[in-house]
């Protein structure tokens, strides 16, 4: 980290959620946010003016002209020692909201945990506006609309979550960067003159294609103008400084006159056009998440460029990325208790996708791509966040780089296999130079930068271990004794193990047609009343479709989410071992135990917890099973249908929803207790039960068959020293067999001193914790004290930096 | 006709995958039970015997009271601090309270296992050995104490390709030597002390035999000398100078040395033996120092693997 990235880190407010709630449940946290944190209502009240002021127009004319309205008015600002500019909120301590998505939650929020974020006057001016938004905002208007059957299915019942997740949408940085807005603004125009000269079109077309034509030039102006504000305001200060800062004022000066209208002509003017573009699609027009645009191919070229011309070094090229980077983790969003509760600690979902194979299918790792990984290994940042895509023909220096870093930098780096995704991509029918250009959007979702994919982050979470309870008890849900899911027949009367399984299965399938129907509803509103008139036209071929990107699609994407598929999986080999196979217990004492939470069983939950074969030791028993049922409710997931025709995909990441949506999740029996968590991941083993080491974890995984089920999430805890010196290497061949396995992700977590001391404290907690040192391995918990810390000083030597 | 690995079973106390320390790569270590040696240093005691046999972790214990039954000898009693004592001079291992034990305080060391059963988990992981030039380490206690198993490992490792380690303390018959040989890429091979007298001292047993045979070895496949460095027993310069001379003799590619650690200690109350070394582990310095030293004598020289 550079001198300057130093102070203005220094000066930065974390602004990262921090969870209020578990389920329905209060938690410990009082405050949403920091204090010092506050909320900024202008883009609120600049929405809402001219709101009130287009009343009767288009809906999509009214965006494009909310969308001018902010962007002329918002306030500008440049910090001190910044390089790349532009803001989302009035100031680096604020965060923005937006009334046209939401009011109820909100307008209950400010008088709870998140009052501290307004003082008397912001508040009395927020309700204010949430009293115009109520009934105009889109999210919770289908609550009203839902028929009957689906509205207890609404609302978080303990087997499904349902909520407005962020929406994606990557812009085509490469046409952007061709042609510069005012390029796409021409090209807008001459597809006005051809419409306009278009005498077979029918009158509604013709109409339709007309006002977005118009809703799309407005915007793309007003974006363009954006940049000059920038430019005057750099001028201005200049004006008033001297010496370094002064031509650096000049600088920023010039290069936002320049962008985002035109095309960029530098390193630097690619930057920041990218982050003008980011600014507004993410924060300003719509309530956006993501990046998933290929970082290191998009700018490679502009890089290149100034390094041969000799108009920059590698150094100051640095510098620059420092400099966006750092206001990336500026930007952050207010979040729902209930949703935020999925994403604990976190912002926004900023991912740098890097490496992997050009549209050809050769090596796409360029210089950049280290670059990249330098600056944010010397910026220990919550973002951006890095995935980085690993191939077959992954060249040894970025694993080895790769292996550094995740050395460094435990946390924030996760890696993608292209030898999987591609393969899945082809699976769905995208072409196969398209499926080659994938990017990693928000944790871990696919798109394809610059097409039309827009889709929610997940339209209903499915909490597999309810299912299997809501299957030992026909249905009948423990904690509020309502008939919560189908009833699958008396338990006692199952003969095998397959007829739990098909239960199970039944009862995804009977929650997952509920989301399904209620997305369908939500999807039909969002096309009425947000209609995304930018952001289509920075797609490919937006303009050219001249249509709404809610109104049609390039890969109808709509996807779903499991909870705790391995909890789930490890309960179903229990019950085949005891009841089935070996019938040492009967159904009827297991149902009971679980049902009682285990009072008066703990020797039976002993057997089960330890006892009967655990997913990630790499034992067909119990990894067979996880995969039959990931694949079969993946199944039950896909014969849903979505708006565009398309059916609905499962996908693995899930945040930290493991957490907050199992809070009305009883027990199950591989032993857990009621209320308390699943295992993090999709085909993560679940905590503790993986005893067999890294590698036998990843087979247990190959055996999930993502290409059959879905794209898992894989969480691989690691001693830090093993990545170093000799182990460097062997993690380095660990990951080119992750990858000729064939499973979509894996991140890792380093297993650290806090996590050792807690171990100390809490055995009982820790007690399958291993270490593996020196070719000995042992459990950590079996050690003598002072071995334990000597183990302990070990590891902190290694994370010592 | 071969012996097929499914027909032979062996004493196993421990299958380690993703091994990093004994050989080159990501390997699968297979400890076998059994050894003729007692170092006194030893860090898995439970190797020394030639059955299984039950190991007691009190800090496990829930007083369920389940062994207290499960025990036809009436070995285990009630014990107000631990939970239940047993008495081992009564134990017949039969182990039926491993059986009934849930929380892991009885547990018992080494399983018989089919050669094919170990075979099925070693392979498991050949996508891993082939990307990082890995492999099968058959260790112990000493896996020549059961050269046939071992030799059959070996040899089955071998056919499916894969890289294959010896780790030996060296003594057995010349003939055990000679009929596992053929089916090793690497050994790796332990010498405790050069000194005949410190030899028996340490470890209970001569090492005129260990010297010879590694002198035999190293002439036929590749050898690494292992030296376990434990401080006031084979640390002197003189001792030193004397195992160098053997190392440089020998023709051995490099020198490994393990720094002695403590990390075994548990173990022998587990096992309700007495811990008799009495040393701390060697200083970072001592170990740099060791290295120097054998390094000044020609030798490659790693500390750990």
């Amino acid at each position: 980290m550079n001198t300057r990235a130093r102070r203005i880190r220094g000066r930065l407010l974390v602004k990262n959620f921090r969870s209020t709630l578990r389920g329905y449940d209060q938690e410990d946290v009082s405050q949403a946010y920091r204090p010092g944190v506050k909320l900024c209502l202008e883009r609120a009240r600049l929405y809402t003016e001219s709101w009130r002021a287009t009343e009767g127009e288009p809906v999509v004319l009214r965006r494009a002209k909310a969308l001018a309205h902010i962007l002329q008015h918002h306030t500008v600002y440049i910090s001190d020692d910044e390089l790349i500019v532009g803001n989302y909120a009035s100031s680096p301590q604020h965060l923005t909201y937006h009334p046209e998505y939401y009011w109820r939650w909100l307008e209950k929020a400010v008088g709870d945990g998140y009052r501290h974020l307004l003082d008397d006057s912001g508040l009395a001016e927020l309700l204010e506006i949430t009293r115009y938004w109520r009934g105009r905002s889109v999210q919770g208007m289908e609550r009203d609309l839902l028929p009957p059957d689906l509205k207890p299915y609404w609302a978080y019942n303990g087997a499904t979550f349902w909520g407005h997740f962020a929406e994606s949408g990557v812009p085509s940085y490469e046409k952007i960067f061709r042609l510069g807005l005012n390029g796409m603004i021409r090209e807008a125009e001459q597809k006005l003159a051809e419409t306009e000269r278009d005498r077979g079109l029918p009158a509604a077309d013709y109409l339709c294609r007309r006002q977005f034509l118009e809703a799309a030039i407005i915007s793309l102006k007003a974006a363009a103008a954006w940049g000059k504000r920038y430019a005057g305001r750099a001028r201005e200060m200049a004006s008033a400084t001297d010496g370094q800062r002064q031509a650096e004022l000049l600088r920023i000066a010039a290069v936002c006159d320049r962008v985002p209208g035109d095309p960029p002509r530098s390193f630097h003017e690619a930057l920041q056009s990218f982050f003008f573009i980011h600014l507004i699609t993410h924060l300003i027009e719509a309530y956006q998440n993501g990046i998933g645009m290929r970082f290191d191919q998009v700018f490679f070229p502009f890089y290149s460029a100034d390094l041969r011309s000799g108009a920059l070094g590698r150094e100051q090229a640095q510098e620059l990325l420092e400099a966006l980077w750092l206001k990336m983790e500026e930007m952050s969003l207010l979040f729902a208790p209930m949703l935020g509760g999925g994403v604990q600690g976190s912002s926004l979902f900023q991912t740098l996708t890097l490496g992997g194979v050009t549209p050809e299918g050769r090596d796409a790792t360029n210089d950049l791509t280290f670059l990249v990984i330098d600056s944010c290994d010397s910026m220990p940042l919550s973002q951006p966040t890095t995935a980085i895509r690993i191939h077959r023909g992954t060249p040894h220096k970025l694993l080895s780089r790769i292996t550094e870093s995740v050395r460094i930098r435990w946390g924030t780096l996760s890696l993608f296999n292209d030898e999987y995704v591609v393969t899945k991509l082809l699976g769905l029918g995208i072409p196969l130079d398209d499926a080659r250009q994938y990017g990693i959007e928000q944790c871990m979702r696919w798109t394809i930068p610059g097409k039309n994919i827009v889709y929610r982050a997940g339209d209903g979470m499915i909490v597999l271990p309810k299912c299997l309870e809501l299957v030992l008890s026909r249905g009948v849900d423990k904690f509020s004794g309502k008939q919560l899911g189908l009833d699958t027949g008396d338990p006692m009367s199952f003969t095998s193990i397959d007829q739990v399984l098909d239960a199970v299965v039944s009862q995804v399938g009977f929650f997952a047609e509920r989301m399904a129907r209620i997305t369908g509803v939500a999807d039909a509103l969002y096309e009425t009343h947000l209609p995304r008139p930018f952001l289509t036209a920075l797609f490919d071929d937006g303009i050219e479709r001249a249509s709404d990107c809610r109104k049609w699609t390039y890969y109808p994407k709509r996807v779903m989410g499991f909870l705790g598929p391995i909890d789930t999986a490890n309960a179903l080999a229990a019950m085949k071992r005891l009841v089935f196979d070996s019938k040492k217990v009967s159904m009827n004492e297991l149902v009971d135990a679980a049902k009682n939470n285990f009072k008066h069983h703990d020797s039976l939950r002993q057997v089960l917890l330890h006892g009967t074969p655990k997913f990630g030791n790499d034992d067909d028993y119990v990894d067979l099973m996880a995969r039959e049922l990931q694949c079969r409710a993946t199944r039950e997931v896909e014969k849903q249908r979505s708006c565009h025709g398309g059916h609905f995909l499962v996908d693995g990441s899930s945040g930290s929803a493991y957490y907050a949506f199992t809070q009305l999740c009883g027990a199950t029996p591989d032993g857990r207790l009621d209320r308390t968590l699943v295992g993090d991941g999709t085909a993560s083993p679940v905590a503790g039960t993986d005893t067999k080491g890294p590698t036998a974890v990843l087979n247990s995984v190959a055996k999930l068959d993502p290409l059959a089920s879905y794209n898992h999430l894989l969480n691989q805890k690691f001693l830090p020293q093993l990545l170093s010196g000799e182990g460097a290497e062997a993690f380095e061949s660990y990951l080119r067999t992750w990858c000729q396995l064939g499973i979509h992700h894996i991140q890792f977590n380093l297993i650290d001193r806090d996590t050792l001391l807690q171990a100390v404290e809490h055995p009982e907690e820790y007690s399958n914790l291993v270490v593996r040192v020196a070719g000995y391995s042992a459990y950590f918990v079996d050690l003598a004290r002072p071995l334990q810390d000597e183990i302990i000083r070990r590891t902190e030597q290694v994370l010592g930096r | 006709m071969d012996q097929q690995p499914g027909d032979v079973r062996g004493l196993v106390f421990n299958i380690q995958r993703f091994s990093l320390h004994d050989g080159p790569g990501i390997r699968t270590t297979v400890f076998l039970q059994g050894c003729p040696l007692r170092c006194r240093w030893c860090s898995n005691p439970e190797s020394w015997y030639s059955q299984p046999v039950l190991m007691i972790r009190d800090s496990k214990c829930t007083r369920c009271g389940r062994c207290l039954t499960a025990c036809p000898a009436g070995a285990i009693t009630p014990d107000q601090d631990t939970g239940r004592k047993v008495d081992r001079s009564r134990c017949d291992s039969c182990l039926r309270c491993v059986d009934a034990c849930l929380s892991g305080a009885l547990v018992a060391s080494g399983r018989y296992v089919e050669a094919g059963e170990v075979m099925h988990e070693v392979l498991s992981d050949k996508p891993f050995y082939d990307n990082s030039g890995g492999g099968i380490t058959v260790s112990g206690g000493e896996p020549l104490f059961r050269p046939g198993f071992t030799s059959l490992l070996l040899r089955h490792a071998r056919q499916n390709g894969l890289h294959t380690a010896l780790d030996t303390c060296g003594f057995a018959d010349r003939a055990v030597l000679d009929g596992v040989l053929p089916n090793v890429d690497l050994a790796l091979f332990d010498l405790k002390h050069p000194d005949n007298a410190r030899h028996a001292e340490g470890t209970g047993k001569d090492n005129e035999l260990i010297v010879s045979n590694l002198m035999h070895a190293a002439a036929r496949v590749q050898t690494w000398l292992r030296l376990p460095l434990i401080p006031g027993y084979n640390d002197s310069e003189q001792d030193l100078e004397r195992l160098a001379d053997i190392a440089s003799r020998s023709g051995v590619t490099k020198v490994s040395v393990l720094p002695y650690h403590e990390w075994g200690r548990q173990k022998y109350e587990h096992l309700g033996l007495k811990y008799t070394l009495a040393v701390k582990p060697p200083l970072q310095e001592m170990v740099a120092h060791v290295v120097t030293f054998l390094g000044s004598r020609g030798l490659r020289v790693t500390v750990g693997s």
